[in-house]
């Protein structure tokens, strides 16, 4: 079954990603199959690893190393292949900060293995999924949520979000960074489904 | 730990990107700024990661203007779009007249020519040597010239993202007439009997006829979109966001607003195998606001049962809706 799912995806996306010009293949499997996992590899994350204040940096450092280790080849499935990252750069970075026992890397290394199975129900409809971005702008503090709305979906520019709510470009400028930055998090935090393949 | 420089740094870097993502979404950028962007982005590949993660999520927000009504389903008063100009001459329509739906002479294939097309349903983003972007909707054929500055297409739609160059305009032939890419962003539809034209940014020029020294009809600016029929030609100007509910279709959703319930469907069944057929005239008056995937029929047709009070027969693959 897996197997089936995997070649018709990949097959679907070929057939899409018709170009005539390499496209960056690199950046579609990135974003396709890597950011996806995000909301697990977090999970992961936060149970291996103690600081929770660390787990952001943890997190970038599995995409990095994740990304130029597929520049090489393109690792299929992705999950897999992340999640043995992630454990790989815990267990490095737990050694060479001698923060965490030896016998939690162990359990992590089983921890990692359970992981990498598929959760149960990713299938997230396009209306949940609406449902799920509007959550996510609610959930911004009122003023940066006006200028998100103002700039996403009424479509205005940054001058006249300035001009519309009596504030400067500056300011729009720096409600619209923390609200990018916060939507992606929100939103990467859900489980993912077939959404972004389709 | 808290103090650890490395965890701040994927914090900044991540701000970062958000910064650069939203200068070049909402101010003015220059080439110096795209200069230095390059320079940040290929800096290190934890920008360029970082960079990738809010892009990808910006886009996929793309589909909040689906979210002011999604399935608010009401019945509005008929209101007639505003139209800016029409042509309505006779000399126009016959014109048009014997052009649509026919190809004329210079539609000829020529050498190097390359054929794009889609099943229904499927989607195909077509990148051009210059960095020009085409994306193929659903059920469409398109042909592109050797130069990749002359596209036929012969069925369906098309969303063009040209790189303007002067001196080589962009062409697009399509349904006996010709769009003359002035540095733009444009939608071409064709269908039987009927060729529309939407502009999103830059300029266009809609020319009678294929041939190089063709009359304009139209010269279009951003939010125009021109309709050709056998009847004639008329311009309207849109809202940004029916523009923007226009091109749903880039995100795999169809966006209606106060749109009569049989242009729903006909939309509908562009995208899908199984086809809702309307069997009620008196439904053609109701008009409704919706957001529905693209591959939406079920749920479409729960709407139609739930929140319109249809009647609901499936029948092989059509689906029947009636009061």
């Amino acid at each position: 079954m897996a197997e089936t799912h995997h070649s018709d995806r990949k097959s679907a996306e070929e057939a899409r990603r018709e170009t005539l010009v390499p496209a960056s293949d690199l950046d579609v499997w990135f974003i396709q199959e890597v950011l996806p996992l995000e909301a697990d590899v977090m999970q992961f994350l936060r149970r291996s690893w103690q600081n929770a204040s660390d787990v952001e940096d943890l997190c970038q450092e599995v995409y990095v190393r994740t990304y130029e280790a597929a520049k090489v080849r393109l690792p299929r499935p992705a999950r897999p292949f992340v999640f043995t990252v992630a454990r790989n750069l815990v267990i490095d970075r737990a050694r060479r900060e001698h923060v965490v026992p030896i016998e939690a890397v162990a359990d992590l290394e089983q921890l990692g293995v359970a992981l990498d199975a598929p959760g149960p129900d990713r299938v997230v409809l396009a209306r949940d999924e609406l449902r799920l971005l509007q959550a996510a702008i609610d959930r911004l503090p009122p003023r940066r949520r006006e200028v998100v709305i103002l700039g996403r979906i009424e479509g205005l520019k940054g001058r006249e979000i300035a001009a519309r709510l009596g504030i400067t470009e500056q300011t729009v400028g720096e409600h619209l960074t923390e609200g990018i930055r916060a939507l992606t998090d929100m939103l990467l935090a859900e489980p993912q489904g077939a959404e972004g393949k389709s | 730990m808290s103090n650890d420089p490395a965890a701040s740094d994927a914090h900044r870097v991540r701000t970062e990107a958000a910064a650069w993502l939203q200068k070049h979404a909402f101010w003015d950028w220059s080439a110096a700024d795209e200069a230095e962007f390059d320079r940040w982005l290929s800096a290190s590949p934890s920008h360029h990661v970082a960079y990738l993660r809010v892009k990808a999520i910006w886009e996929r927000t793309e589909r909040l203007s689906a979210l002011r009504r999604p399935f608010n389903v009401r019945v509005v008063p008929d209101t007639r779009p505003r139209k800016r100009f029409i042509f309505a001459g006779i000399a126009v329509a016959a014109i048009l007249f014997g052009l649509v739906g026919g190809f004329a002479v210079f539609d000829l294939p020529g050498f190097g020519e390359q054929t794009f097309t889609t099943a229904i349903g499927d989607r195909r983003i077509i990148t051009l040597s210059d960095g020009s972007r085409i994306e193929l909707n659903t059920n469409s054929v398109l042909r592109l010239g050797k130069t990749h500055r002359q596209a036929w297409l012969d069925q369906g739609e098309a969303y063009f993202d040209i790189v303007h160059d002067a001196q080589r305009p962009f062409n697009v032939l399509v349904a006996g007439k010709r769009v003359e890419d002035l540095g733009t962003k444009f939608v071409v539809r064709t269908e039987t009997g009927k060729l529309t034209v939407g502009l999103f940014e830059g300029k266009a020029s809609l020319k009678a006829s294929q041939a190089p020294e063709a009359a304009e009809l139209a010269v279009l600016t951003p939010g125009d979109v021109a309709t050709a029929t056998a009847h004639g030609l008329t311009v309207t100007t849109k809202t940004r966001q029916a523009l923007r509910n226009a091109l749903s279709w880039r995100q795999n959703m169809l966006v209606f607003s106060n749109a009569p319930l049989p242009e729903v469907v006909a939309q509908l069944n562009r995208y899908n195998h199984r086809k809702v057929v309307i069997a009620d005239s008196s439904l053609a008056q109701m008009k409704i606001d919706a957001s529905i995937p693209t591959n939406g029929v079920d749920a479409f047709v729960r709407v139609a049962k739930n929140y319109l009070g249809l009647r609901v027969e499936t029948r092989d693959d059509e689906i029947i809706i009636s009061r």
